[in-house]
């Protein structure tokens, strides 16, 4: 009984914290990262469920959907006419910035390792280098002009560390990191501009 | 292809120095037709262009991302500074496209031939545009706008 009440207890602190289930941790149980709601099932020495361990970190992560953000400096993108082929060169760098503001209880490094837990990609504070892929595209008979950019996609949100007590209910710690970062891989964007 | 380009420029000094041809349209060796550059396209040497690179050589450096062959034979190679016209003939019918390269030191550019490719400037280009050859029209007639008193190196590829 008391094992469903802590399970309970944790799946429901876990919707209020935005829903999503993958999560970061550390710590002597890290392995059970995706389990949060799980005991760990030892026996005590006195005959009593010994529930969690206590000492668990877990970071969480909630993020906006990804926004396409065109890499800054002169032709991160190119502009052409119907039928036109448009390509930007594999050779030239380019970058898109951001941000990833760690706090006293989460690092750079928790952040980016909880996003990609959590949302599923990977960020950091900026993207910069070439890309292996040109981007090329053919702008449509129909359109009257059509325009190719690269950048990449920006993820804007928070990371929240949580100690997970010996009743498995996570225990929120400090304020959380903030990110407003790029994933670590280029995008190409076609649009129409007449 | 640091090679090349200094060549390029020693010739284009050469004729400049005669003093009797204008330093209009200089062309390389690859270059199979030029003419009617437009009159308000001067040349100059590729180093007044700061630190303009000629777009064939990464096209033809192996260690390129960008690189093509060794020896490309481009249906237009021109540097010079401001917009200027061209004319060239129109490459074999197999060659249904021209791809475009273009570096310059300010503004933006557009290359038009019957519909148009645009971009930034950059002094060593980080773009290409493939524009699909006019119908009937031999010669070519290529248009490049920059700004005024801007320099540039326009390179184009017949391709399939």
């Amino acid at each position: 009984m008391k094992k469903s009440l802590a399970t309970v207890a944790v799946t429901a602190l876990l919707v209020l914290a935005g829903g999503t289930s993958a999560m970061a941790a550390e710590g002597p149980t890290a392995g059970a990262q995706n389990a949060p709601t799980t005991t760990n099932g030892a026996e005590s020495t006195d005959g009593t469920d010994s529930l969690c361990s206590g000492s668990r970190v877990v970071y969480k992560s909630s993020s906006s959907a990804g926004s396409f953000t065109q890499a800054s400096g002169a032709n991160s993108s190119v502009t052409g006419g119907p039928g036109v082929t448009l390509a930007i060169s594999t050779s030239t760098t380019f970058t898109v910035s951001g941000s990833i503001t760690a706090t006293t209880g989460v690092t750079v490094s928790n952040v980016v390792a909880s996003v990609k837990a959590d949302v599923g990609v990977t960020i950091g504070a900026s993207k910069s280098g070439t890309t292996t892929n040109s981007g090329s595209w053919t702008v449509p008979s129909s359109y009257g002009s059509g325009r190719l950019a690269i950048g990449s996609m920006k993820y804007s949100g928070t990371t929240t560390k949580y100690i997970e007590n010996s009743s498995c209910t996570l225990v929120k710690q400090g304020s959380s990191a903030t990110f407003n970062a790029p994933q670590q891989e280029w995008h190409f964007q076609t649009s129409r501009v007449s | 292809m640091a090679t090349k380009t200094t060549w390029t420029g020693a010739v284009a000094a050469v004729v400049c120095l005669a003093g009797l041809t204008a330093c209009v349209g200089t062309t390389s060796s690859t270059d199979p037709v030029f003419s009617d550059p437009a009159p308000t396209s001067t040349t100059s040497s590729p180093e007044s262009g700061g630190t303009l690179v000629d777009p064939l050589t990464r096209l033809e450096d192996p260690d390129s991302d960008d690189f093509i062959a060794t020896t490309v034979s481009p249906s237009l190679h021109e540097h010079g500074t401001g917009g200027a016209s061209f004319k060239i003939a129109r490459p074999d019918p197999s060659l249904t496209q021209l791809r475009f390269y273009v570096a310059c030191s300010a503004g933006d550019f557009t290359v038009t031939l019957g519909t148009f490719y645009s971009g930034d400037c950059t002094p060593d280009f980080t773009s290409s545009g493939s524009i699909p050859l006019p119908s009937g029209e031999d010669p070519l007639s290529v248009r490049l706008d920059v700004s005024a008193g801007t320099d540039y190196w326009i390179t184009a590829i017949p391709v399939p």
